[in-house]
Protein backbone atom coordinates (compact mmCIF):
# COMPACT_ATOMS: atom_id res chain seq x y z
CA UNK A 1 0.00 0.00 0.00
CA UNK A 2 1.36 3.17 -1.13
CA UNK A 3 1.83 5.53 2.40
CA UNK A 4 4.05 8.62 3.20
CA UNK A 5 6.93 8.98 5.37
CA UNK A 6 8.44 12.00 6.44
CA UNK A 7 7.72 13.35 3.16
CA UNK A 8 8.38 10.36 1.21
CA UNK A 9 6.55 8.37 -0.66
CA UNK A 10 6.30 4.69 0.26
CA UNK A 11 5.30 1.54 -1.36
CA UNK A 12 4.75 -2.04 0.18
CA UNK A 13 6.26 -5.25 -1.50
CA UNK A 14 5.38 -8.44 -0.96
CA UNK A 15 7.31 -11.72 -1.31
CA UNK A 16 5.32 -14.79 -2.30
CA UNK A 17 6.40 -16.31 1.38
CA UNK A 18 4.40 -13.93 3.07
CA UNK A 19 6.88 -10.97 3.36
CA UNK A 20 6.46 -7.49 3.57
CA UNK A 21 8.92 -4.74 3.02
CA UNK A 22 8.01 -1.31 2.99
CA UNK A 23 10.23 0.93 0.52
CA UNK A 24 10.68 4.62 -0.57
CA UNK A 25 9.20 4.46 -4.31
CA UNK A 26 12.22 5.94 -6.17
CA UNK A 27 13.90 3.03 -4.36
CA UNK A 28 10.87 0.64 -5.62
CA UNK A 29 10.98 2.62 -9.49
CA UNK A 30 14.87 1.37 -9.53
CA UNK A 31 12.66 -1.60 -11.09
CA UNK A 32 11.75 -0.96 -14.48
CA UNK A 33 9.05 -3.51 -14.04
CA UNK A 34 7.25 -1.77 -11.19
CA UNK A 35 7.88 1.68 -12.12
CA UNK A 36 5.58 0.70 -14.69
CA UNK A 37 3.50 -0.90 -12.51
CA UNK A 38 2.79 2.06 -10.88
CA UNK A 39 2.86 4.13 -13.83
CA UNK A 40 -0.07 1.97 -14.59
CA UNK A 41 -2.14 2.24 -11.78
CA UNK A 42 -1.23 -1.21 -10.72
CA UNK A 43 0.33 -0.48 -7.83
CA UNK A 44 -2.46 1.21 -5.19
CA UNK A 45 -2.10 -1.84 -3.00
CA UNK A 46 1.14 -3.92 -1.85
CA UNK A 47 2.72 -5.21 -4.48
CA UNK A 48 3.09 -8.96 -5.09
CA UNK A 49 6.14 -9.87 -6.55
CA UNK A 50 6.22 -13.76 -7.98
CA UNK A 51 8.92 -15.97 -7.76
CA UNK A 52 11.58 -13.84 -5.40
CA UNK A 53 11.63 -15.19 -1.79
CA UNK A 54 11.92 -13.13 0.97
CA UNK A 55 15.36 -13.59 0.94
CA UNK A 56 16.27 -12.49 -2.37
CA UNK A 57 14.24 -9.61 -2.88
CA UNK A 58 15.52 -8.02 0.42
CA UNK A 59 19.13 -8.38 -1.24
CA UNK A 60 17.71 -6.63 -3.81
CA UNK A 61 16.14 -3.77 -1.87
CA UNK A 62 19.22 -3.22 -0.64
CA UNK A 63 20.68 -3.05 -3.96
CA UNK A 64 18.35 -0.53 -5.10
CA UNK A 65 18.64 1.47 -1.77
CA UNK A 66 22.01 1.93 -2.24
CA UNK A 67 21.95 2.41 -5.77
CA UNK A 68 18.94 4.89 -6.03
CA UNK A 69 20.13 8.59 -6.84
CA UNK A 70 20.01 10.25 -3.02
CA UNK A 71 18.91 13.73 -2.06
CA UNK A 72 19.80 15.21 1.05
CA UNK A 73 18.55 17.53 3.68
CA UNK A 74 18.63 20.40 1.56
CA UNK A 75 16.72 18.48 -1.13
CA UNK A 76 19.92 18.99 -3.19
CA UNK A 77 20.96 15.32 -4.82
CA UNK A 78 23.94 14.03 -3.14
CA UNK A 79 25.72 13.78 -6.79
CA UNK A 80 26.00 17.66 -6.17
CA UNK A 81 28.11 17.56 -3.39
CA UNK A 82 30.18 14.77 -3.86
CA UNK A 83 32.54 14.56 -6.68
CA UNK A 84 30.74 11.88 -9.13
CA UNK A 85 34.12 10.13 -9.61
CA UNK A 86 34.41 9.58 -5.79
CA UNK A 87 30.70 8.54 -5.80
CA UNK A 88 31.28 5.82 -8.28
CA UNK A 89 33.99 4.41 -6.61
CA UNK A 90 31.93 4.05 -3.73
CA UNK A 91 29.29 2.08 -5.33
CA UNK A 92 31.89 0.34 -7.39
CA UNK A 93 33.73 -1.25 -3.76
CA UNK A 94 30.19 -1.37 -2.49
CA UNK A 95 29.03 -3.96 -5.40
CA UNK A 96 32.27 -5.99 -5.47
CA UNK A 97 30.97 -6.76 -1.37
CA UNK A 98 27.67 -6.99 -2.60
CA UNK A 99 27.87 -9.91 -5.25
CA UNK A 100 30.05 -12.09 -2.58
CA UNK A 101 27.37 -14.57 -2.85
CA UNK A 102 27.29 -18.12 -3.17
CA UNK A 103 26.05 -19.61 -6.92
CA UNK A 104 22.85 -20.25 -5.88
CA UNK A 105 22.16 -16.75 -4.54
CA UNK A 106 23.88 -15.46 -7.71
CA UNK A 107 21.40 -17.07 -9.96
CA UNK A 108 18.34 -15.95 -8.00
CA UNK A 109 19.58 -12.36 -8.12
CA UNK A 110 19.59 -13.06 -11.89
CA UNK A 111 16.23 -14.10 -12.26
CA UNK A 112 15.32 -11.32 -10.06
CA UNK A 113 17.28 -8.69 -11.89
CA UNK A 114 15.95 -9.87 -15.09
CA UNK A 115 12.55 -10.27 -13.87
CA UNK A 116 11.62 -6.99 -11.89
CA UNK A 117 14.21 -5.00 -14.93
CA UNK A 118 17.01 -3.81 -13.07
CA UNK A 119 19.60 -3.11 -15.47
CA UNK A 120 22.57 -2.46 -12.77
CA UNK A 121 21.94 -5.51 -10.90
CA UNK A 122 21.83 -7.96 -14.14
CA UNK A 123 24.94 -6.12 -15.55
CA UNK A 124 26.30 -6.95 -12.36
CA UNK A 125 25.16 -10.85 -11.40
CA UNK A 126 25.68 -11.78 -14.84
CA UNK A 127 29.06 -9.62 -15.80
CA UNK A 128 30.84 -10.97 -13.29
CA UNK A 129 29.88 -14.97 -13.25
CA UNK A 130 30.77 -15.05 -16.97
CA UNK A 131 34.12 -13.26 -15.68
CA UNK A 132 34.38 -15.42 -13.08
CA UNK A 133 34.01 -18.91 -15.24
CA UNK A 134 35.50 -17.48 -18.25
CA UNK A 135 39.29 -17.99 -17.56
CA UNK A 136 38.27 -21.52 -15.80
CA UNK A 137 38.76 -24.94 -17.64
CA UNK A 138 35.90 -26.81 -18.59
CA UNK A 139 35.55 -29.30 -15.23
CA UNK A 140 35.78 -26.14 -13.34
CA UNK A 141 32.93 -24.23 -15.03
CA UNK A 142 30.46 -27.50 -14.63
CA UNK A 143 31.70 -27.57 -11.13
CA UNK A 144 30.80 -24.02 -10.07
CA UNK A 145 27.67 -24.37 -11.68
CA UNK A 146 26.41 -27.66 -10.64
CA UNK A 147 26.45 -28.79 -14.15
CA UNK A 148 27.06 -32.74 -15.23
CA UNK A 149 28.83 -33.04 -19.02
CA UNK A 150 26.02 -34.67 -20.79
CA UNK A 151 28.00 -35.22 -23.55
CA UNK A 152 28.91 -38.41 -25.17
CA UNK A 153 32.71 -38.82 -25.64
CA UNK A 154 32.44 -38.87 -29.39
CA UNK A 155 29.82 -36.02 -29.43
CA UNK A 156 32.83 -33.71 -27.49
CA UNK A 157 35.06 -34.91 -30.19
CA UNK A 158 33.37 -33.87 -32.83
CA UNK A 159 32.47 -30.48 -31.50
CA UNK A 160 36.50 -29.80 -30.65
CA UNK A 161 37.14 -30.84 -34.38
CA UNK A 162 34.72 -28.29 -35.67
CA UNK A 163 35.76 -25.71 -33.75
CA UNK A 164 39.97 -26.18 -33.34
CA UNK A 165 40.22 -22.52 -33.83
CA UNK A 166 38.67 -21.66 -30.01
CA UNK A 167 40.30 -24.60 -28.49
CA UNK A 168 44.31 -24.27 -29.66
CA UNK B 1 -1.12 -3.03 -18.20
CA UNK B 2 -0.07 -5.12 -15.59
CA UNK B 3 3.43 -7.34 -16.42
CA UNK B 4 2.84 -11.10 -16.35
CA UNK B 5 3.71 -12.99 -13.68
CA UNK B 6 7.32 -15.10 -14.91
CA UNK B 7 6.82 -18.16 -15.46
CA UNK B 8 7.14 -21.42 -12.68
CA UNK B 9 8.96 -23.17 -15.63
CA UNK B 10 12.43 -24.19 -13.70
CA UNK B 11 14.06 -24.97 -17.05
CA UNK B 12 12.54 -21.68 -18.43
CA UNK B 13 14.48 -19.61 -15.31
CA UNK B 14 17.51 -21.63 -16.04
CA UNK B 15 17.38 -20.56 -19.67
CA UNK B 16 17.03 -17.05 -18.74
CA UNK B 17 20.00 -17.21 -16.20
CA UNK B 18 22.26 -19.17 -18.94
CA UNK B 19 21.26 -16.61 -21.32
CA UNK B 20 21.99 -13.53 -19.68
CA UNK B 21 25.53 -15.27 -18.50
CA UNK B 22 26.92 -16.19 -21.85
CA UNK B 23 25.07 -12.57 -23.75
CA UNK B 24 27.73 -10.88 -21.85
CA UNK B 25 31.01 -13.02 -23.16
CA UNK B 26 33.16 -10.25 -24.84
CA UNK B 27 33.00 -10.54 -28.74
CA UNK B 28 36.64 -9.90 -29.14
CA UNK B 29 37.15 -13.32 -27.70
CA UNK B 30 34.96 -15.16 -29.80
CA UNK B 31 36.71 -18.56 -28.38
CA UNK B 32 34.94 -18.59 -25.08
CA UNK B 33 31.56 -18.85 -26.35
CA UNK B 34 32.57 -21.82 -28.75
CA UNK B 35 34.17 -23.54 -25.41
CA UNK B 36 31.40 -22.80 -23.74
CA UNK B 37 29.27 -24.99 -25.77
CA UNK B 38 31.09 -27.93 -25.01
CA UNK B 39 30.16 -26.81 -20.77
CA UNK B 40 26.50 -29.16 -21.24
CA UNK B 41 23.82 -29.42 -23.96
CA UNK B 42 21.96 -26.58 -22.69
CA UNK B 43 24.94 -23.86 -23.15
CA UNK B 44 25.01 -25.29 -26.61
CA UNK B 45 21.45 -25.53 -27.09
CA UNK B 46 21.29 -21.72 -26.06
CA UNK B 47 24.19 -20.86 -27.95
CA UNK B 48 23.01 -22.33 -31.25
CA UNK B 49 19.68 -20.50 -31.27
CA UNK B 50 19.44 -17.77 -33.79
CA UNK B 51 17.30 -15.94 -31.01
CA UNK B 52 20.38 -15.64 -29.05
CA UNK B 53 22.69 -14.84 -31.71
CA UNK B 54 20.24 -11.55 -32.56
CA UNK B 55 20.11 -10.74 -29.31
CA UNK B 56 24.28 -11.13 -28.94
CA UNK B 57 24.49 -9.23 -31.96
CA UNK B 58 22.03 -6.67 -30.73
CA UNK B 59 23.56 -6.10 -26.79
CA UNK B 60 27.19 -5.75 -28.26
CA UNK B 61 26.20 -3.43 -31.21
CA UNK B 62 28.50 -5.59 -33.35
CA UNK B 63 29.12 -9.20 -34.23
CA UNK B 64 32.24 -11.09 -32.71
CA UNK B 65 35.55 -11.26 -35.25
CA UNK B 66 36.28 -14.74 -35.98
CA UNK B 67 39.63 -14.59 -37.75
CA UNK B 68 41.08 -13.66 -41.59
CA UNK B 69 40.60 -15.54 -44.75
CA UNK B 70 44.02 -14.60 -46.69
CA UNK B 71 45.50 -15.42 -50.04
CA UNK B 72 49.19 -14.93 -49.89
CA UNK B 73 51.70 -16.79 -47.79
CA UNK B 74 52.07 -13.44 -45.99
CA UNK B 75 51.97 -14.95 -42.64
CA UNK B 76 54.84 -17.30 -42.81
CA UNK B 77 55.47 -16.82 -39.05
CA UNK B 78 52.46 -18.45 -38.46
CA UNK B 79 51.72 -22.18 -37.20
CA UNK B 80 48.70 -22.41 -39.27
CA UNK B 81 49.32 -20.97 -42.24
CA UNK B 82 48.11 -23.68 -44.70
CA UNK B 83 44.85 -23.11 -43.50
CA UNK B 84 44.46 -19.79 -44.89
CA UNK B 85 42.26 -19.07 -42.01
CA UNK B 86 43.85 -17.16 -39.03
CA UNK B 87 41.48 -16.78 -36.20
CA UNK B 88 41.50 -13.72 -33.96
CA UNK B 89 42.37 -15.76 -30.87
CA UNK B 90 46.06 -16.37 -32.31
CA UNK B 91 46.48 -12.96 -34.17
CA UNK B 92 48.52 -10.34 -33.09
CA UNK B 93 50.05 -7.01 -34.71
CA UNK B 94 53.71 -6.88 -34.58
CA UNK B 95 54.21 -3.81 -37.14
CA UNK B 96 54.82 -0.32 -36.06
CA UNK B 97 52.36 1.90 -37.02
CA UNK B 98 54.02 3.98 -39.27
CA UNK B 99 54.97 1.27 -41.67
CA UNK B 100 51.05 0.23 -42.50
CA UNK B 101 48.79 1.37 -45.15
CA UNK B 102 45.00 1.60 -44.15
CA UNK B 103 43.47 -1.35 -46.06
CA UNK B 104 40.16 -1.59 -44.36
CA UNK B 105 38.35 -0.67 -41.45
CA UNK B 106 34.80 -1.58 -40.14
CA UNK B 107 33.44 -2.73 -37.18
CA UNK B 108 35.66 -0.88 -34.96
CA UNK B 109 38.48 -2.87 -36.63
CA UNK B 110 41.45 -2.09 -38.64
CA UNK B 111 43.01 -3.94 -41.63
CA UNK B 112 46.47 -2.79 -42.27
CA UNK B 113 48.94 -4.30 -44.81
CA UNK B 114 52.79 -3.49 -45.21
CA UNK B 115 55.24 -3.24 -47.99
CA UNK B 116 58.18 -4.57 -46.89
CA UNK B 117 58.02 -7.66 -45.91
CA UNK B 118 54.43 -8.44 -47.54
CA UNK B 119 51.85 -8.76 -45.04
CA UNK B 120 48.46 -8.26 -43.37
CA UNK B 121 47.40 -7.56 -39.75
CA UNK B 122 44.36 -6.45 -37.80
CA UNK B 123 44.63 -3.68 -35.62
CA UNK B 124 41.97 -2.18 -33.11
CA UNK B 125 40.36 0.74 -32.73
CA UNK B 126 39.69 1.46 -36.45
CA UNK B 127 37.19 4.00 -37.18
CA UNK B 128 34.02 3.08 -36.21
CA UNK B 129 30.57 3.31 -38.50
CA UNK B 130 30.45 3.82 -43.00
CA UNK B 131 32.62 1.73 -44.29
CA UNK B 132 36.45 3.12 -44.96
CA UNK B 133 38.72 1.76 -46.94
CA UNK B 134 41.86 3.83 -48.90
CA UNK B 135 44.04 1.34 -51.66
CA UNK B 136 47.56 1.02 -51.33
CA UNK B 137 49.79 3.35 -53.49
CA UNK B 138 52.75 2.02 -54.76
CA UNK B 139 53.51 -1.19 -57.58
CA UNK B 140 52.66 -3.76 -54.76
CA UNK B 141 48.83 -4.92 -55.26
CA UNK B 142 46.99 -7.41 -53.48
CA UNK B 143 44.38 -9.14 -55.64
CA UNK B 144 41.04 -10.05 -55.15
CA UNK B 145 40.55 -12.35 -51.73
CA UNK B 146 38.71 -14.87 -52.25
CA UNK B 147 34.75 -14.83 -50.54
CA UNK B 148 34.38 -15.55 -47.41
CA UNK B 149 32.79 -19.27 -47.14
CA UNK B 150 30.99 -20.54 -44.01
CA UNK B 151 33.19 -22.30 -41.59
CA UNK B 152 30.80 -23.16 -38.62
CA UNK B 153 26.86 -22.76 -37.63
CA UNK B 154 26.06 -19.21 -37.49
CA UNK B 155 28.63 -17.44 -39.39
CA UNK B 156 28.14 -14.98 -41.61
CA UNK B 157 30.17 -12.81 -44.18
CA UNK B 158 30.79 -8.99 -44.01
CA UNK B 159 28.78 -8.01 -46.29
CA UNK B 160 30.67 -5.16 -48.17
CA UNK B 161 32.57 -6.40 -50.95
CA UNK B 162 36.46 -7.16 -50.09
CA UNK B 163 39.13 -6.22 -52.50
CA UNK B 164 41.81 -6.42 -49.45
CA UNK B 165 44.41 -9.35 -49.09
CA UNK B 166 42.02 -10.78 -46.56
CA UNK B 167 38.42 -11.40 -45.79
CA UNK B 168 37.30 -10.56 -41.77
CA UNK B 169 34.98 -13.15 -40.89
CA UNK B 170 32.17 -12.06 -38.30
CA UNK B 171 30.09 -14.79 -36.90
CA UNK B 172 26.90 -13.84 -34.02
CA UNK B 173 28.50 -17.24 -32.04
CA UNK B 174 30.26 -19.93 -33.52
CA UNK B 175 29.66 -23.42 -32.17
CA UNK B 176 29.16 -26.41 -34.74
CA UNK B 177 25.72 -27.60 -34.33
CA UNK B 178 25.51 -30.91 -32.29
CA UNK B 179 26.44 -34.48 -34.56
CA UNK B 180 23.04 -36.12 -34.94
Amino acid sequence: MATREAGKKMIMLKSPDGMEFEVEEAVAMESQTIRKMIEDDCADTAILIPNINSKILSRVIEYCNKHVPTTGATGAAASDTVAPAALAEDLKIWDAEFIKVNRATRFDLIQAASYLNIKGLLDLTSQTTIDTISDNSLEEIRSFLSTKNDYLPEEEQTIRRENQWAFQ
Amino acid sequence: MCPPEPSCHSALLVDLVVNEILIRCPPDEPERLARASLVCKEWHRVLDDPDFRRRYGEFHRRAPLLGLLHDYGVLSDHPIIQSRFVPTTAFSTRTPLHRRFLLDSRHGRALYGTYVPPRACLGQGGRQGPHHRRRPSGGFRFPPAPRACSLAAGMQQCSAPQTAATTPLVAGAAPSSLPS
